[in-house]
């Protein structure tokens, strides 16, 4: 079977990690490359952050560097939230020569133009790349298969009340990736579905004691992430936005078909509301579709496949068995 | 108001350290004495053990060394793996403490003496082997029915830990367990056993939360739990969490609606063979081993239990903050 061609967007990033190596343990995905992009944390950190994870995995693919600017000049990046170095602090070797001189918007062009209705795109951080790839050539983006795109919300935000932290950081961009959303399926991954899948206390214990040396090293990198939600959210535990795109991307069952929503999706680009998605859920617009949007998501079955991927079925069943959330 | 006066008699251990620090804190108890005994470790390092636990939660009293030997000279199971409370009994925790808080006198003199000069008001906490009870009865056995009640984890009704029947802390001296029970018709004996303390278990969560926001002490208390949680918890259990066996015990002493069945009957311990340590409780009260000499707990609420810890040791705020925001 060929297995399906995929290409991250990503800003790295705790929850960008957990989703990349899940796509990367995911037998019939090929992760062909990975764009790096600034969000998270400014580009530098996030390239070498993804550098850390192909090399963690020692995954066969190249890294691309990416725009290092939001098309809105947004200068703040996400703060401590991810660590001072983006991934929870966690000591991790790279390779530089992981790391291709093609920018990343290139990248993505010609990979697309040598696979017409093949590529599925992993946006996991502001689609800064994607905009500017369609901006340059967007006939050749209207060939992209699927865009799966962590960000926005539709009942609420994070960053601002009603916004999320990667649309939010380049709505123009977020604009522009979905002029394209009536030719190229864009499943957007918001702040209501991701915040109702948090990842507990019991589930991180349960992948620290049972998920080998991988399982040590992603328990160690939420550290920051539960302090943060605890305080923001009051959560015992921590939401990892990026990983329910990547695990609805393999099985969108994830997301029960009731609560998903084929709607027209636009992103506000100026003042106190600027990065909000407003999703028209009940077609009161009358504009084409455009969004792909889940409301609802299983989180029990979320986090078994998550285990599965990870760490195999045996583990999968201890959890099923013994882990309550 | 008077407080309760408690004498806590204990083998450290990280669940009695659970326990200690909840009833230090507790407002209404007055903590008279610490007497150790042999038994999750060896007595030298259960005396130092108390010591740390009487500085860590400044505790104004003194410790008292006790039985060094289980009166069935049971021998403590070998120690090349760190078991359920890590080499040192504290799950690795660096804690300081004061050598002069250690007395001269000897555990059962210290009991004896402090019962005697507050006949029916003392209540002692048993969280180890009952070897110091056993010694004090059998010295004078009638100063002993003088004491008000003693609150005691051990044992459990059809459940064990050391075997399919026995828990460890009535196993490891069952016959100073048949010597305490004597006196169960003067004293109100409760015993808390493994039928309630091992559903009534700290999850991962809870640990967390702890850690989150208990400050410097829910630090502590969250580190002397990471060595032990992936064996005595996870792989014995199949918990994500830990059995805090002595904090009950301590929380039920406080409030006892945290245990809303508790069964008035007789209980007997087996003394011999492969039942040595297991409790018999008359529990469709036949009646037939003797007279009522126990208060046994047999149900949880679980919930309550841990809301009622988080706020003794943590404080009201804090304890709403556990109730509000989080599930076990």
């Amino acid at each position: 079977m060929d297995k399906r061609k995929i290409i991250f967007d990503t800003d790295p990033g705790i929850d960008d990690a957990y989703g990349i190596i899940a796509a990367m343990k995911q037998p019939d995905m090929d992760v062909l490359g990975i764009c790096t992009v600034a969000g998270n944390k400014g580009i530098e950190f996030t390239t070498t952050n993804a550098l850390k994870l192909v090399h963690l995995m020692d995954y066969d693919c190249m890294v691309y560097k990416g725009a290092g600017e939001s098309m809105l000049k947004v200068s703040e990046d996400a703060g401590a939230t991810h660590g001072a170095d983006g991934l929870g602090g966690v000591k991790l070797d790279y390779d530089e020569s992981k790391l291709s001189d093609m920018h990343a918007v290139d990248y993505i062009l010609e990979t697309v133009k040598a696979n017409p209705g093949e590529i599925e795109i992993i946006a996991l951080g502001p689609v800064t790349n994607i905009a500017l790839a369609i901006e340059k050539d967007p006939e050749t983006m209207k060939k992209v298969k699927v865009i799966w795109t962590m960000g926005g919300g539709v009942h609420r935000g994070n960053i601002t009340p009603v916004a999320e932290f990667n649309y939010w950081y380049d709505a123009k961009a977020v604009e522009i990736m979905f002029s394209i959303g009536t030719d190229v399926p864009i499943h957007m991954i918001g702040l209501d579905v991701t915040h109702a899948s948090v990842f507990t206390g019991n589930d991180l214990t349960f992948m620290k004691l049972e998920g080998g040396k991988l399982g040590e090293i992603l328990f160690e990198m939420v550290g920051p992430y539960i302090e943060s939600y605890w305080k923001h959210s009051r959560y015992t535990g921590c939401v990892i936005h990026d990983l329910l795109t990547v695990i609805y991307a393999i099985d969108q069952s994830v997301c029960p078909e009731e609560g998903i929503y084929h709607s027209n999706l636009r992103v506000s680009t100026k003042g106190i509301t600027i990065g909000q998605t407003v999703v028209d859920l009940v077609n009161s617009w009358k504009l084409p579709v455009n969004s792909i949007v889940p409301m609802k998501v299983d989180s029990r079955k979320y986090k078994e496949i998550f285990f599965e991927v990870l760490f195999g079925k045996e583990k999968v069943e201890l959890y099923k068995k013994h882990v309550k959330s | 108001m008077e407080k309760r006066k408690i004498i806590i008699d204990t083998d450290p251990g990280i669940d009695d350290a659970f326990a200690i620090t909840a009833a230090s804190k507790y407002s209404n108890f007055e903590i008279l004495g610490v007497t150790s005994v042999a038994g999750n470790k060896g007595l030298e390092v259960t005396t130092q053990n108390a010591l740390k636990l009487v500085k860590l939660n400044n505790i104004d009293c003194m410790v008292y060394k006790g039985a060094s030997d289980s009166l069935l000279e049971q021998e403590l199971p070998k120690s090349d793996n760190a078991g359920a409370h890590g080499v040192d009994g504290l799950g690795g925790v660096q804690l300081d403490y004061d050598e002069e808080k250690l007395s001269n006198k000897h555990a059962v003199d210290f009991i004896l003496e402090t019962v005697k000069k507050y006949p029916n008001e003392i209540e002692i906490f048993t969280l180890g082997p009952v070897t110091n009870i056993a010694l004090a009865i059998q010295k004078d056995i009638e100063t002993m029915k003088l004491v008000k009640s003693i609150w005691s984890m051990g044992g459990g009704v059809v459940t064990g830990n050391m075997n399919p029947v026995a828990e460890f802390n009535y196993w490891f001296d069952a016959k100073a367990v048949e010597i305490m029970y004597s006196i169960g018709e003067y004293v109100d004996i409760h015993m808390i056993g493994l039928n309630v303390t091992q559903p009534s278990y700290l999850s991962a969560n809870d640990i967390l939360f702890m850690k989150l926001e208990g400050g410097q002490l829910g630090e502590i208390l969250y580190n002397m739990q990471q060595s032990v949680l992936p064996v005595s918890g996870w792989e014995e259990e199949r918990i994500i969490g830990n059995i805090i066996h002595d904090l009950l015990t301590v929380i039920y002493a406080i409030d006892s609606s945290v245990c809303p069945n508790v069964l008035r009957t007789n209980l007997q311990v087996s003394t011999e063979d492969f039942t040595v340590g297991q409790t018999v409780v008359d529990q469709i009260r036949t009646r037939q081993y003797g007279p009522d000499n126990a208060f046994v707990a047999m149900s949880v609420d679980s919930r309550k239990y841990k809301e009622l810890f988080m706020e003794i040791v943590f404080g009201k705020e804090t304890g709403l903050l556990y109730k509000n925001h989080v599930i076990s």
